[in-house]
């Protein structure tokens, strides 16, 4: 066994929750019926339930389907265009915790404080909320018409001062 | 917190596989031998991400099986420093807590680790957070909890000498630690049990 990359790339959990919901997906459709490996099955059926936990925002992939290549896609473009110094690693943690609140985007986010005045960081969270939603009672957004964008903002911007 | 690894091998498969496609037989191989496995400075492996290279199948002189060079990546569960995850309280010490998830147990936040004033409760063996004078918040065991990463341990288990004792009363204590473990810390606000932070 030969390491070739210790580190080709870095994946999100959507990434490897998409993988692994794939594979399963092709084994129990193909003809005759395939499986994987005894540990490998039992470790992705673990990985697939850590991802689905709460409050990671793939809890509710499976009926949502909330999240996708789109979706990664909209935040980067959206964090290039809003909030540039927003390195890749911060906005793949973004993608990965969704931090709804201030105090969580504070742990992702390295100095929070010092880059951004407090306007900017709830701005920040609103981008958050209205690119990959929240939990909410309330129907959640999916990857953006204009119009179903803007009236998520509104709503976004209600519950923050109502709250 | 996941990684590819590119890695080369020798994937050897039996006659028995060889109802299998090429692809099949050898992607199932791979995760045989990888899956939950760690290797040491690289992580802990989950799956094959995708196989990039397999060389032509050479059957070995006396056995019959196929040798075939497969160059492939490898999905790795490898959270980087400073990285902020979730996972289960699973039990709770005057040093510090271990935490789990459903795939991975060796996480340890040090006592050290915590906010200031928590303090760890005896009588009920679990940590707790005294925010502020009228705030007492408890560390639940088995509720969810953010936490950053501050190393990682890798730890190989040398070989250990032939028992010479003819005592067979003693039991060979040999103390488990893990290949790869995590240190980590709830000190920052924002990390902790995650309902606080909701």
């Amino acid at each position: 066994m030969k390491i070739l990359e210790a580190q080709s790339a870095v994946l999100t959990n959507y990434e490897v929750y998409q993988h692994l919901t794939d594979i399963r997906k092709r084994n129990n459709s193909s003809q005759p019926k395939r499986r994987m490996p005894e540990d490998a099955f039992r470790l992705s059926k673990e990985v697939l339930e850590y991802l689905e936990t709460k409050p990671y925002p793939l809890h509710d992939q499976k009926e949502k389907q909330h999240y996708s290549q789109a979706t990664l896609e909209l935040l980067c473009e959206k964090l290039a265009e809003k909030f540039p110094d927003i390195t890749k690693a911060e906005g793949l943690a973004i993608f990965d915790v969704r931090p709804t609140n201030i105090p969580v985007l504070a742990i992702i986010v390295e100095s929070l404080e010092d880059r951004y005045t407090e306007e900017e960081q709830q701005q920040l969270v609103d981008l958050v909320i209205e690119v990959l939603g929240q939990d909410n009672p309330e129907p959640e957004e999916e990857e953006g018409e204009e119009s179903a964008e803007d009236e998520d903002a509104v709503q976004s911007v209600e519950t923050a001062n109502g709250a | 917190m996941w990684i590819v690894t590119k890695i080369a091998d020798l994937v050897q498969l039996k006659p028995q596989d060889f109802y299998k496609t090429s692809l099949e037989a050898i992607e199932d191989k791979i995760n045989e031998k990888y899956a939950n496995k760690v290797i040491p400075n690289i992580g802990l492996c989950v799956c094959v991400w995708d196989i990039t290279d397999a060389s032509e199948g050479l059957i070995g002189q006396y056995d019959g099986f196929v040798n075939i060079n497969v160059e492939f990546h490898m999905v790795v569960f490898r959270p980087h420093r400073g990285e902020v995850i979730q996972a289960r309280i699973k039990e709770q010490t005057s040093q510090g807590m271990r935490l789990c998830t459903p795939f991975f147990n060796e996480i340890w936040i040090p006592s050290t680790e915590l906010p200031e004033e928590t303090e760890f409760v005896e009588a009920e063996k679990v940590w707790l957070w005294k925010s502020d004078e009228e705030t007492q918040l408890y560390y639940d065991t088995h509720e969810i909890v953010r936490f950053m990463v501050l190393e990682e341990r890798w730890y190989t288990q040398p070989p250990t000498k032939p028992k010479e004792s003819t005592d067979s009363d003693a039991p060979t204590k040999t103390t488990y630690q893990a290949p790869y473990s995590i240190i980590g810390t709830m000190a920052a606000p924002g990390l902790g049990i995650t309902l606080w932070w909701e």
